[in-house]
C-alpha cells in the first residue's frame, strides 16, 4: 500500500459508522505508521470508523499509562530499541563503550519490566498488539556483525522473556518477528529520516509493520472447515490404480509432504476445525486405506466422507449441509486445477487451495497458509465438542427421519437446557459465538471485545448463555441472548444460536425462559434481515405470521400461541439478572 | 495542466483532501491551513511514491508551495535523475 492509497482509504472511511478507537504507542514520530495502521484497520473493519491516536514523542511509558483513562478499544505498541535505552538507537550521542553498553543493557532490562507492568494495567477489554523492535541495532557491540555477541544475546534474552510474559495475557498478541522479517526485508531503517525527523522506518516498512499490527488487532474470522481430496493430496498415488497398499506418504518413498499434510489436518481437527473428504473414488477402496495403521490422519477425525464419482462441487455442497456452515467458512484442497475451478464456480465463497504435488517449497507454504487461515488464539471446550456434536446431529437427523415420529423423538431425547444468566466477565465464548454465527443471528452485528464488554457491563443488561445436551451427547454452549430492560419492555439487541443446535426447539425454550425471568409482557427484537440469517427469519415468521422487515415487538401471548411443546429439562445458574 | 502538474496535483489532494484540483496550482504553506511540517513530510513521501524521485530532507524547509515542488520535480526529471537531489 502506498501512503497516498492509505490516505485515500482513511479519507473515505464511513463517517456515520460507530468508531473503533485505537491508541498507537511508540517512542518515535508515528506519522506514516499511524496513517498506514489506520488504513489497514479500516480495510479490515469496513463498517467502522477507525481512529488512531498517538502519544507524545519519546514517551512510550507515558502513552501506556494514559490508555487506562482513554476510551479506546485497541492498543498498538510499536517498540524500537531506542525505547529501551536511547543508546540503543542512532539519535543518541551516548557512549558505545563497553561499560556504557553494559549499562544500557541494564537500563533496557529495567525498561522492559516497566513496560510489562504498564501493559498489565491496561484495562482487560482493550485488545493489544505488540511488535518487538524491528530495526537493526547500531554497531555498539565489539563482535563483528556476523558474530552474535554475548551482550546482544543477553538483550534478546531479556526481550524474549518480556514477550513471553505478555503473550500469556488474554487479548494480547505479540507480532512474530520472523514472519515480519519475511514480509518486510531490509532496508527497513531510513537513517536520514530518523536523524532529521524522528521517522525511523522506510515507508515500505511502516506499511508492513502497520499491516502486522492491524492483523493482530482485528484478526480475520478463522475458517471452520477443510474439505480435502485424497489421491495425490492426502496420499501420493491414485488409489483406484495402485490399490490401498500402493498409495504412500512416507519419507522413504519421497512422499513425506503428504504425511505433513495429514499431520496438519489431524492437528487442526483436534483444535475444532472440521475435516471432510470429497474424492472421486470407489468408497470401499478408500475405506481400506483409512484402515491402514500407518495413516497419520486418524479416520475418526474426518466427517463426512463424500467418496463416489459425483461432481466435487456437489460433494462440497453436501458437506456444507452436514456441517451446516457457509461456503465462506470453508477451504477446499485439491491437486487438480480443474476440480478447484469446478468447486470455485459452484461455491464462490469457498477458499480453494491447490495441493502442489512434488513442489516442497510450495507445499510448505500451503501448510502455513492452511494453518494461518484456520488459526485461533484460543481453543474452547466447544471446539473439542464440535466434531462429536456434528456426528450426533447427523445421527439425530437420521433418527428423526427414519425412527419414531419427530414429536415423540424430541420427547424421548432426554434433553437438558442449562442457562447461565450471568456468565463470568471475560468469558470469551459468548462473544466468539456472536461473532461467528451467521444463520440464526438476530441482525449480523459483530463486536470488538471492548464494545462487547462495555455493552454487557451496563446495569440494565440481561445476558444469557445457553448450553444443551441430550442422550446423544453434549453440544456445549450454543446460544447467546443479550438485551436491555427499558421500562416494561425488554429490548433484545443480540441473539445467536449455533447451527449445530437447530431443530431442538432451544430457541423456543430460550424465549419462554426470558419472558418468565424478565417478567415482561413484550420483547422488542432489534432484528435486521441479512443475506445469511434465513433460519431466524423463518423462526420469527412462524410466530408472527409474517416475515419481519426490521425491528419488531413480540408479546408473550403471541409467543405462547405458537410455541410448540417443549420437553427440555431446564437448569439455571448465575446470579439474578 | 501538463502531466507533471496533474500528477503533482493528485499528490496534493491526497494529503489535503478538501482542496479542489484548480486550487492546487496556487497552494502555498500560508494559504493552506492544514499545511504544517508533518503535512510536508507526508507530501514528500506521497510525491516520492508517485514520481520515484527522492527529495532530500535538507530541502524540506524550501518546499513551501506547489510551485516549489513543481520546480524541483521538473529539474529532477529533466536531469534524468531518479535518486537523491
Amino acid at each position: 500500500m502506498t501512503l497516498a492509497e492509505a490516505l485515500n482509504i482513511v479519507r473515505n472511511a464511513p463517517n456515520e459508522a460507530g468508531s473503533f478507537d485505537v491508541m498507537l504507542a511508540c517512542g518515535f514520530t508515528p506519522l506514516h505508521l499511524r496513517t498506514f495502521l489506520c488504513a489497514h484497520l479500516q480495510q479490515r473493519l469496513p463498517q467502522r470508523l477507525v481512529r488512531v491516536g498517538s502519544g507524545l514523542y519519546g514517551d512510550l511509558p507515558g502513552t501506556l499509562e494514559r490508555v487506562s483513562g482513554d476510551p479506546v478499544q485497541a492498543l498498538a505498541i510499536a517498540l524500537e530499541w531506542s525505547d529501551l535505552d536511547p543508546r540503543l538507537g542512532y539519535r543518541s550521542t551516548g557512549s558505545w563503550s563497553e561499560p556504557a553498553v553494559r549499562d544500557a543493557l541494564n537500563v533496557a532490562a529495567a525498561a522492559l519490566r516497566q513496560l510489562a507492568s504498564a501493559i498489565g494495567r491496561v484495562p482487560s477489554h482493550v485488545r493489544i498488539a505488540v511488535s518487538l523492535p524491528t530495526l537493526p541495532l547500531p554497531p555498539l557491540f565489539r563482535t563483528p556483525g556476523w558474530q552474535a555477541s554475548g551482550n546482544e544475546l543477553l538483550l534478546e534474552h531479556e526481550l524474549s522473556g518480556f514477550a513471553l510474559e505478555l503473550a500469556g495475557r488474554r487479548g494480547l498478541a505479540v507480532a512474530n518477528r520472523r514472519c515480519l522479517e519475511e514480509e518486510s526485508p531490509p532496508p527497513r531503517y531510513h537513517p536520514k529520516s530518523d536523524l532529521s525527523l524522528g521517522l525511523p522506518h522506510t515507508p515500505a516498512h511502516a506499511d508492513a509493520l502497520a499491516f502486522t499490527l492491524a492483523r493482530l488487532l482485528a484478526p480475520a474470522a478463522p475458517k471452520k472447515g477443510i474439505v480435502t481430496d485424497l489421491d495425490d493430496t492426502v496420499w501420493d498415488g491414485i488409489v483406484g490404480e495402485v490399490g490401498p497398499d500402493g498409495v504412500s506418504w512416507d519419507l522413504a518413498g519421497h512422499h513425506h509432504l503428504h504425511a505433513l499434510y495429514q499431520k496438519l489436518l489431524a492437528a487442526l481437527s483436534a483444535r475444532g476445525i472440521l475435516v471432510g473428504v470429497a474424492s472421486k473414488n470407489d468408497a470401499a477402496v478408500v475405506e481400506k486405506v483409512f484402515q491402514r495403521p500407518d495413516l497419520v490422519l486418524p479416520p475418526d477425525r474426518v466427517f463426512p466422507f463424500e467418496v463416489h464419482w459425483d461432481a466435487k462441487s456437489r460433494s462440497v455442497a453436501r458437506i456444507l449441509g452436514a456441517w451446516n456452515i457457509a461456503a465462506e467458512d470453508v477451504i477446499f484442497v485439491d491437486d487438480s486445477p480443474m476440480e478447484l475451478a469446478e468447486v470455485a464456480e459452484a461455491h464462490p465463497g469457498v477458499r480453494c487451495v491447490r495441493f502442489p504435488k512434488g513442489d516442497y517449497q510450495a507445499g510448505l507454504a500451503m501448510l502455513r497458509e492452511l494453518r494461518d487461515l484456520c488459526a485461533n488464539e484460543e481453543v474452547s471446550e466447544e471446539d473439542s465438542l464440535r466434531l462429536g456434536s456434528l456426528r450426533q446431529g447427523a445421527r439425530f437427523q437420521r433418527l428423526v427421519e427414519s425412527g419414531p415420529a419427530p414429536e415423540s423423538f424430541l420427547e424421548q431425547a432426554d434433553a437438558t437446557v442449562t442457562v447461565d444468566w450471568h456468565p463470568a466477565f471475560g468469558d470469551s465464548r459468548a462473544l466468539e459465538l456472536v461473532n461467528k454465527t451467521n444463520q440464526f443471528n438476530l441482525n449480523g452485528l459483530r463486536f470488538a471485545e471492548a464494545d462487547w464488554q462495555l455493552r454487557v457491563a451496563q446495569p440494565d443488561t440481561v445476558l444469557a448463555v445457553l448450553s444443551y445436551e441430550d442422550k446423544f451427547g453434549q453440544l456445549g454452549r450454543i446460544m447467546v441472548i443479550q438485551g436491555r430492560r427499558n421500562g416494561p419492555l425488554l429490548e433484545v439487541d443480540t441473539w445467536v444460536m449455533s447451527c449445530r443446535a437447530f431443530a431442538r426447539r432451544i430457541e423456543y425454550q430460550c424465549l419462554r425462559m426470558l419472558f418468565a425471568r424478565s417478567r415482561v409482557s413484550e420483547i422488542r427484537f432489534a432484528f435486521r434481515p441479512t443475506p445469511r440469517n434465513g433460519p431466524i427469519q423463518e423462526f420469527f415468521t412462524e410466530i408472527l405470521g409474517q416475515k419481519p422487515e426490521g425491528a419488531f415487538p413480540m408479546t408473550n401471548v403471541q409467543f405462547e400461541a405458537k410455541c410448540p411443546p417443549l420437553y427440555h429439562r431446564v437448569k439455571e445458574c448465575g446470579s439474578e439478572a | 495542466m501538463n502531466d507533471i502538474e496533474k500528477r503533482l496535483s493528485k499528490c496534493f489532494r491526497a494529503v489535503f483532501p478538501d482542496m479542489a484540483e484548480a486550487q492546487t496550482l496556487a497552494a502555498t504553506q500560508e494559504s493552506v491551513e492544514a499545511w504544517d511540517s508533518l503535512a510536508t513530510v507526508t507530501l514528500v513521501t506521497v510525491i516520492d511514491d508517485e514520481f520515484r524521485v527522492e527529495l532530500d530532507v535538507e530541502y524540506l524547509a524550501e518546499m513551501t508551495s506547489f510551485g516549489k515542488f513543481y520546480e524541483f520535480l521538473t529539474a529532477a526529471i529533466q536531469n534524468g535523475r531518479d535518486s537523491s537531489v
